[in-house]
Parts: C-alpha cells; structure tokens; sequence
C-alpha cells in the first residue's frame, strides 16, 4: 500500500470524525445533513482503510499498468475493432516528460515549490498583492526558470504591469495591501 | 431557438468574451501542463458578477474548444496532451512521419468542429424528449439525483476504485454545510468567523483542489516536449486545405462517430477517452481496409476527433438538466455555472430556456470560430507546444491567488486556499480523484435543501417513490459494478485514465 493512499485515508477519517463531532452539539435540524453526510463517510474511510490492508497484503499478485496513453489506446481500440491495430506512434521513444501526476522520490523539488507557494501566499499578507507579485514572478524565473536576472526582471515587471491595469482599471478591484504595509501607512499617519 | 442565436450574434459584448474564450481554449488546449479543468477553475474569479448567459457562453466556449487545438502535439511528436487525443495519435503521428502533418492537422480539426456542432445538435434534439421526464422530478428525486451524480463521477474518476471518489464526494458535500443554516440560523462550522456565515467560497474551494495541485505538480516534473525536434512543425497551407476536405470525403463516418460520441457523452462515467476509443474501434470495424489503421490512415484520425469533441455537447446534456456532470471538466464547469446563478434541472427548461439555447448555439458558433482560426494559425501555433512549464507556473500561481482575493474581497480566503491546497494536493499524490469534491460542494445546498423538503412533504417514504427507487437503483448498480471491476486487479477500467 501506498503511505500516501493510508496518510490520506486517515486524514479523510479525522476531517469526518472531527466535523460530525462538533455537529452533534447542533440542533437536531442543523446536525441533520452533516450526519447524513458524514456517518457513511466515516464507515466508508474505514471500509477503505481495510480494503487498503488487504489489498497491500496480495500486492505482488498485482501487476502495476505502466503503459504510456498511446499504447493504452492502441489496446482499447484493438478490444473495440475486434482486431490488433498496430500503430507506429506507440513505439516510438518520444523523450518527453510524463504529463501527469507526481513523479516518485521528488521530495526535494515538492519541498521547493510548497516553499515558494507558501512565500508568496506570506508575503501577500504581509506586503500585499502589489510588492509580492514582482518579487515572486522574478525570484520564481530566475531561480526556477533559469531566465537571466535581465529577462527575469522585465517579464515580472511588463507582467505585473499588465496585471496593474486589467485589475486596477479594468475590473476597478482593490487587491489587499499587506498588514505591514497597512501598519506603516497608519504609523506614518498615510 | 433562432432567436438565441440572432442575439448572441448581434451582441458585441458576447461575441467578443465568446472571441477571447475561443482564444485561450486554443492555448490551453495546446500548452502542455494546462488542461480545461484547470482553464475553466482559474476563469471562475473573472466571470463572478458577470451576467449569466455572457459568463456561461465564455467558459463553455473556451472549456469547449480546447480539445480541438490538443491534438497538436499528438500528431506532431506522438505525445498526447491527454487521454482524449490518444487515440488520434495512433494514425496522426504516423502521417506526420509520412510528411503529412499538415493534411492529418487539417482533417483533426475539422473533424473536431464538425463533431463539436453535431454534438450540440444532439442536445438540442434531446430536450423535447427529455422535457417531460425532467419536469416530473420532485424534491425526492433531485436529492437522489445529488447522490447519483456523485456516484457517477467517484467512478468515472476514480474508476474501481469508487469508495475514495465517494469519500472525496462527501467531503465536498459536508464542507457545502459550512455557514448560516438556513432552518435553524446555526452557523455550522464556523465558530466567530464572520467570513465563513455565507458558506466555503467555491472559487477558492475549486482553485486549491484543482489549479494548485497542478501547478506544483506540473513546476515539479518539468512537463514541456522541448526535446522533439521543431522541424517537424514545418507543413503548407495546401496541405491543411487537403485535409479539410477529408472530413467531406468521409462524411458518412464523420456523422456516425459524431452521434456516437454524443451519445457517450450523455453517459456520465462512461466519458473521458471511451468515446475516442470506440469511435476509432468502429472506424476500423466498418473499413474495407482495417489494415491500414495505425499506419497513417486519416479516418483514424477522423473518428476519434469528431467522438471527442462531440461528447462534450452530449455531456452538457445531463450537465445542465439533471446537475449530473458526465466529464470531470463539466463538473467544475456546473460549478461555475452555478456560481454565474444558473440552476440546473427543470427551472432551466421552464424559465430559462433561452439560455439553454444560446449555450448550444455558443457551442456551434465557437467550434466555427475555433476551426478556422487554427486551420489559419496552426503553423504557428505549434510552437506553443515548446513553451516550458516552468515559465507557465509562476503566472498561473498569481492568477490563482488573485482569483481568491478577488471573488469576495476576503484575505482569509488566501488562509482557506491555502489549508485545502494542502488536501488537494495530498489527494493528487496519493492518486485519489478530485472531481467528486467539486461535485460534492456544488451539490451539496440544493441536496440539503431538496432532503429537507423532500422529508417535509413525504416522510421517510420518498424513499419509495417509483423514480426515486430507479435512482436508488442506479446508485447501487453502479456501486456494485465498480466493486466487482475492483475485484479483478489485472484489468484495467475502460474510460480511465489518471484520477482527476
């Protein structure tokens, strides 16, 4: 079994279990759907916690499916034909990456990019949308995309730019300014 | 019915969204690492506040489209974008080899409009059939339906694997209980924060689920085929006009695949690449010639496209009238549509007719739009398939969180983003499907509030009902089916590809 499928099982279970609990301080109406919602769901996470157990138990009786899409599809439309079709594009050794999914012991580059993801949700609330947005476009191209500092900093700049005028001017929005920036401005009496 | 389309045509303000809806469903279909899911979640923040059928018609087109420009990279360099274009690999990269790039491109995406428009034609000849059937539905049923359309789609993206999908479904539907109740004026899972009394912000909901997972995912492993050499890029106009007149030549088939593909489509868990595959099985079942197939035959190119892009018309069918999405793009696509105030079921058809007509007119008009704008650019276009993941992912990140700001003006939601990313992304790793979640949560009020009254008016007997008991017995078919599937570990599900 997978320790990421159990991990997630378990954190399914605990939302569920967490979730009907507090709702069985509501009223009778209001606790109506959650438990509705949640009891089966709670079952049916432990359901698949053993069926999990049971199934990582008879694992290598299991033959992993690793076909690429094309040989997927050649299989399928041979079963539909009612005949083999054999086709060159399944054979050919493209080099390209996999287009989907995560791929295995990739723990570093997760760390990386959750790193970046969370630094940039940070800095919006501290600095706002408009100090961070450059800073993370640029760090992101030159750090991530190998773009020069030169190219990195004028397409963060020209982007963010961009930006400015379709969610200032064109949708009139304004975006949060950051609890530090705020902070100064009322500091500085701004 | 003509009246629809006489006023989308002549309303600049619509034409002009559908114009830059068909653009970005061309580049997304055609940049690898975005797929239409993820197109149609980051749009959602944009087209808030906007008027219905404007909102509706944009992210439909673009949703709509992008399968038409994926076939791109298919049959250029054999990699298809996604389970959908593999089929037509089998033959479009053979032609390509061959040097005929440009006729293989030029009868794929005409197919794919030509499909496109049949299959809202499909549509459009099902309503009066359905109408009665729909307008006789209760409350009773409509809890039910909730429950089945999450049921459909926990396998169509889970597949044997039905429990988790279900499970992720309930998650959706219990967090759709977060806010003010609306029977006893409990503010459920809320505690003192004030932001949350109105419920879970779908849009932020749907963005951590879908684009962010993605884009780590995508900034993770790379994900760009700058590898294939872009001198198989290069072909001529007479080529693609070459193959455009394929699709006439074979237009008996072109019809056949069409309809078959839309009435997959309507089949919601039979979807995803099913529609492709049998297509291109009967393309070669009906062939005087079947040994031509997956050497450069261009009806192998034909059937999968027109299926493909067909099914999408046919998936809006039990999409709009029943709010059970039969693709995992049309289940964040109800949730857009929901958010936009478009209920699904028979209020659309007793009030809102009008707007189911211009969605069918908005999918014939942008396959239009669509195809003849990539037969013009298709040439270029192709370059686009080189652009690295990594330059797309920083831009879709503040896309992402701009998104959340921007659709009720609250910084929490950057905190709730944030906490559900982490459990969108956990279900990701763990190979578990999404879909059901947007499901759940769309689903979620109206199955509270279709219980509720569905209980009021009957009991515990609306349960004995003769359509609920049809519903229920759908439910548990399609649970047993799946339990049994999973049972038989070497076989791999039909219509399944990466849980989505």
């Amino acid at each position: 079994m997978k320790s990421t499928t159990f991990i997630m099982n378990l954190v399914m279970l605990a939302i569920f279990i967490t979730l009907v609990s507090i709702a069985s301080y509501y009223p009778p109406q209001a606790r109506f759907m959650p438990f509705v919602v949640g009891i089966p769901a709670i079952v049916l996470c432990i359901v698949q916690i053993a069926l999990d157990i049971r199934a990582s138990r008879r694992k290598s009786l299991e033959v992993e499916d690793t076909r690429s899409d094309v040989v997927k599809a050649q299989d399928e439309v041979s079963r539909y034909a009612g005949r083999a079709v054999e086709s060159e594009a399944a054979t050919v050794d493209v080099p390209v990456m996999d287009m989907a999914g995560v791929p295995p012991d990739s723990v570093r580059r997760e760390v990386i990019l959750w790193t970046f993801f969370l630094s940039f949700v940070v800095g919006i609330l501290l600095f706002g949308f408009w100090i961070s947005i450059p800073i993370f476009l640029v760090t992101y191209l030159r750090k991530e995309a190998g773009l020069s500092w030169l190219r990195a900093l004028l397409t963060g700049a020209i982007a963010t730019g961009l930006l400015w005028l379709v969610v200032t001017k064109g949708l009139k929005v304004d975006l949060h300014e950051g609890f530090v920036i705020t902070y100064l401005f009322d500091q500085l009496g701004m | 019915m003509f009246s629809s389309l006489f006023n989308m045509l002549t309303s600049p303000h619509i034409m002009g969204l559908m114009l830059i809806g068909v653009l970005i469903g061309i580049w997304v279909g055609i940049t690898p690492g975005i797929g239409g899911r993820l197109s149609i979640a980051l749009a959602i923040p944009f087209v808030f506040g906007m008027d219905m059928i404007a909102g509706a018609v944009f992210l439909l087109v673009m949703h709509a489209v992008n399968g038409t420009s994926g076939q791109i990279s298919s049959i250029m360099f054999g990699v298809p974008g996604d389970g959908d274009d593999a089929a037509t690999t089998l033959d479009g990269y053979p032609m390509a080899k061959k040097g005929e790039a440009g006729r293989a491109l030029g009868a794929s995406m005409t197919a794919s409009g030509v499909g496109g428009i049949i299959g809202a034609g499909v549509f459009a000849v099902m309503i009066p059939i359905l109408e009665p059937v729909i307008l006789s539905f209760s409350p009773a049923e409509f809890f039910l339906l909730a429950l089945l359309g999450i049921t459909f789609i926990a396998f169509l993206a889970g597949g044997s694997n039905i429990f988790r999908g279900i499970i992720v479904g309930f998650y959706g539907v219990i967090l759709a209980t977060i806010g003010m109740d609306p029977q006893t004026g409990i503010a459920r899972f809320s505690g003192d924060y004030l932001f949350l009394w109105d419920g879970l912000s779908l849009v932020t909901a749907v963005l951590a689920l879908f684009a962010v997972p993605e884009m780590l995912a995508l900034g993770i492993r790379g994900g760009s085929i700058s590898g294939v050499s872009q001198e198989t890029a290069k072909f001529s106009y007479k080529q693609i006009f070459q193959g455009v007149m394929e699709v006439p030549r074979h237009w008996w088939l072109a019809l056949r695949t069409s309809i078959m593909g839309a009435v997959i489509g309507m089949i919601p868990g039979l979807g995803g690449s099913a529609a492709a595959w049998m297509c291109y099985g009967h393309a070669v079942q009906t062939s005087k010639h079947p040994e031509r197939f997956g050497k450069g035959a261009v009806e192998g190119v034909i059937a999968p496209e027109t299926a493909s892009n067909a099914k999408e018309g046919g998936a809006l069918l039990p999409t709009l009238l029943f709010g059970i999405p039969g693709s995992s793009g049309m289940a964040i696509l109800l949730g857009a549509f929901l958010i936009l105030g478009i209920q699904p079921g028979p209020t659309l058809l007793t009030e809102h007719l009008d707007l189911v007509w211009t969605l069918i007119w908005a999918l014939v008009v942008g396959n239009i739009i669509a195809v003849s704008f990539l037969l013009f650019v298709a040439r270029w276009a192709a370059a686009l398939t080189f652009v690295r993941g990594s330059l797309i992912v920083p831009f879709v990140f503040v896309l992402v969180l701009l998104g959340a700001y921007i659709n009720e003006g609250q910084w929490q939601n950057l905190v709730i983003l944030v906490m559900l990313s982490a459990i969108g992304y956990g279900l990701l790793r763990a190979g578990w499907p999404r879909a059901p979640f947007v499901i759940g949560l769309v689903l979620g009020k109206i199955a509270e509030e279709s219980l509720n009254k569905a209980l009021a008016l009957w009991g515990l007997n609306f349960f004995l009902r003769p359509l609920s008991l049809v519903l229920i017995g759908l439910i548990t078919l399609t649970i047993a089916y799946a339990v049994y599937k999973g049972r038989k570990p070497s076989k791999m599900p039909i219509g399944q590809g990466m849980p989505v």
